[in-house]
């Protein structure tokens, strides 16, 4: 070890550290910019309508809702989850095969067009996605797609190479064609801990910047909500953590002005109370969580801002299962209504529900007895109206 | 693709060092495991640091993991996965995605690593800091260039033998 080598060394050692300092990315805003309108007509319902049938046309004072299933050529399917794309059109996601968490099960997705769901394809498999990430994968699930302000379609889901959802790590495909075609799988690292337990459920919130937040879980050891900050050329640029109570996921983040937004988090915990935190700077710290008086039987809920300025929330209001989907309404995120029974019958389950809001006209879809995928279309004048 | 060519390259690299280290059948035999199973452990353990790395090519090179910065490893992925893990409520790897705090800990490690005469070990890391602003990794976050779980092991198991021998 000689004087110069020791001076060479430390001087390359300074300059490298010197090219990584990098600053932080810059604050968040949230971009509350409006999703894009439905087409002004929505035709006809041809296929398995099982509620009250649907008029031709929509009307913002006549109540309306309508039921129809979305079934692959598979016994099972979980973790539905749905968005618009530019031209208006639905798309929606979810998982499927012979049974959850089986080495057959897939990524499954349908178009919603002319008012009725096209025969479901395959978007992303096990051996595909080992394929394009040189790794082995044994499972796959929890696809969320991110409509991104370049137009690209990112399709986010989960993957295991070993034991259960707790080991999942993230991937993402990308199509730029509305979901026609993706391109290869990538793996995201998010976990210093050989990239362990970082899983998606929830629709992600735009950014002023371009950019998206998504929401995230970590429940390898503890669980609690995170989020990643993808710019707007997509990369990861940030990693934030809500909270580390350890009892919490499936964060559902809704923001309700450039720098504020509101998160609800499913109890895995004793207290079966769903729960709350708040952020007042674009994302980036947040409040203690705090128990609201709903109840949640450490099940997924999904939240939406309606254009009248309240939030629509889809949960399992009951403490003891998943036999009961409702939908609630609120003002302040804090105290939610009950409106809407959406299932309710004892020994069955309806879960895992993703909700979309495109002025008046509403989507939802949950899984039903983890069999299929149902997608429950109504708009706003239903929603206020009389259980039908 | 090539960030996952690169994961796929750094265990090979790593695997190779072993074998050609060879001090010992377990030494070959884990070497070339690891050769052979590499798209399996990149899905399981994902890529390896250049820590790890440095230290399989120390291996090699017969350079000596002295007790300071066997503890030192250990100590920061103590910290570090306590903290990815939950039971720290700060999030210690989230520093990593715009460098600036744990530039104090690389400067630390670089030196350590030289002043204990593993140059392996200082190279692989100095390389870990020209290779992460090329985004040539997988990971957008340095920590993962820096360190891994297997080099905290490898830490900690080579002060343990320090203890032992020095017991008895």
């Amino acid at each position: 070890m000689t004087f110069k080598g020791t001076l060479l060394f430390g001087l390359a050692a300074a300059c490298l550290l010197a090219i990584n300092a990098q600053k932080a990315p810059s604050e968040m805003r949230f971009a509350l910019a409006k999703q894009p309108k439905i087409s002004a007509s929505t035709p006809q319902m041809e296929v398995q309508r099982l509620r009250a049938p649907v008029p031709a046309a929509h009307s913002a004072s006549t109540p309306q809702m309508e039921v129809q299933r979305l079934r692959a050529p598979v016994p099972a399917a979980h973790s539905a989850s749905i968005i618009a794309l530019r031209n208006g059109e639905r798309i929606a996601f979810w998982f499927g095969g012979s049974r959850e968490g089986a080495t057959d099960v897939s990524v499954w997705a349908s178009r919603y067009q002319n008012g009725k769901w096209i025969k479901p394809w395959i978007v992303a498999t096990p051996a595909q996605s080992s394929k394009d990430q040189w790794r082995y994968i044994k499972k796959v699930g929890n696809p969320v797609p991110v409509l991104d302000s370049q137009g690209r379609l990112q399709l986010f889901y989960v993957s295991v190479s070993m034991g259960g959802w707790a080991t999942s790590t993230l991937n993402r495909m990308t199509s730029t064609d509305n979901g026609q075609s993706w391109g290869p799988a990538s793996k995201i690292i998010t976990s210093p801990f050989f990239n362990l337990s970082t899983l998606v459920r929830t629709h992600a919130v735009q950014l002023e910047d371009g950019g998206f937040l998504l929401p995230v879980y970590h429940e390898l050891a503890r669980k609690f909500g995170e989020l990643l900050q993808f710019n707007r050329e997509g990369q990861l640029v940030r990693k934030i953590r809500m909270n580390a109570e350890g009892e919490n996921l499936q964060p559902a983040v809704i923001a309700h002005s450039p720098t504020d937004a509101f998160a609800l988090l499913r109890n895995s915990g004793p207290s079966r109370q769903l729960m709350l935190q708040q952020s007042h700077d674009g994302g980036a710290h947040w409040s203690p969580i705090q128990q609201l008086n709903i109840k949640n039987p450490d099940s997924a809920i999904a939240v939406e801002r309606i254009p009248d300025g309240r939030l629509i929330m889809a949960h399992n209001p009951r403490s003891d299962g998943r036999s009961e989907l409702a939908l609630s309404v609120s003002q302040d995120g804090k105290n939610w209504k009950k409106i809407k029974v959406i299932e309710n019958t004892p020994g069955m389950e309806f879960s895992y529900p993703t909700l979309l809001v495109n002025d008046e006209i509403m989507d939802l879809v949950y899984t039903w007895e983890r069999s299929e995928i149902h997608h429950v279309r109504f708009n706003r004048a239903w929603l206020d109206g009389a259980q039908p | 693709m090539m960030a996952a060519f690169s994961g796929l390259l750094l265990w090979a690299l790593t695997a190779t060092s072993l074998i050609a280290a060879g001090n010992n059948r377990l030494q070959r035999g884990l070497g070339l495991l690891i050769l052979l199973a590499s798209p399996w452990l990149l899905g399981l353990l994902s890529f390896p640091s250049l820590a790890t790395l440095g230290l399989a090519t120390g291996l090699l090179l017969k350079h000596k993991l002295r007790p300071l910065l066997a503890a030192w490893l250990l100590l920061s992925g103590l910290v570090l996965y306590a903290s990815a893990l939950g039971f720290i409520a700060y999030d210690i790897y989230a520093l990593g995605y715009a460098p600036q705090v744990i530039l104090i800990w690389c400067a630390i490690s670089l030196g350590l690593a030289w002043q204990q005469g593993h140059r392996a070990l200082a190279y692989a890391w100095l390389a870990a800091l020209a290779l992460y602003p090329l985004g040539v990794l997988e990971s957008r976050n340095l920590w993962d260039a820096m360190l891994d779980p297997i080099a905290m092991i490898v830490g900690g198991v080579s002060l343990l033998r320090w203890l032992w021998g020095k017991k008895h």
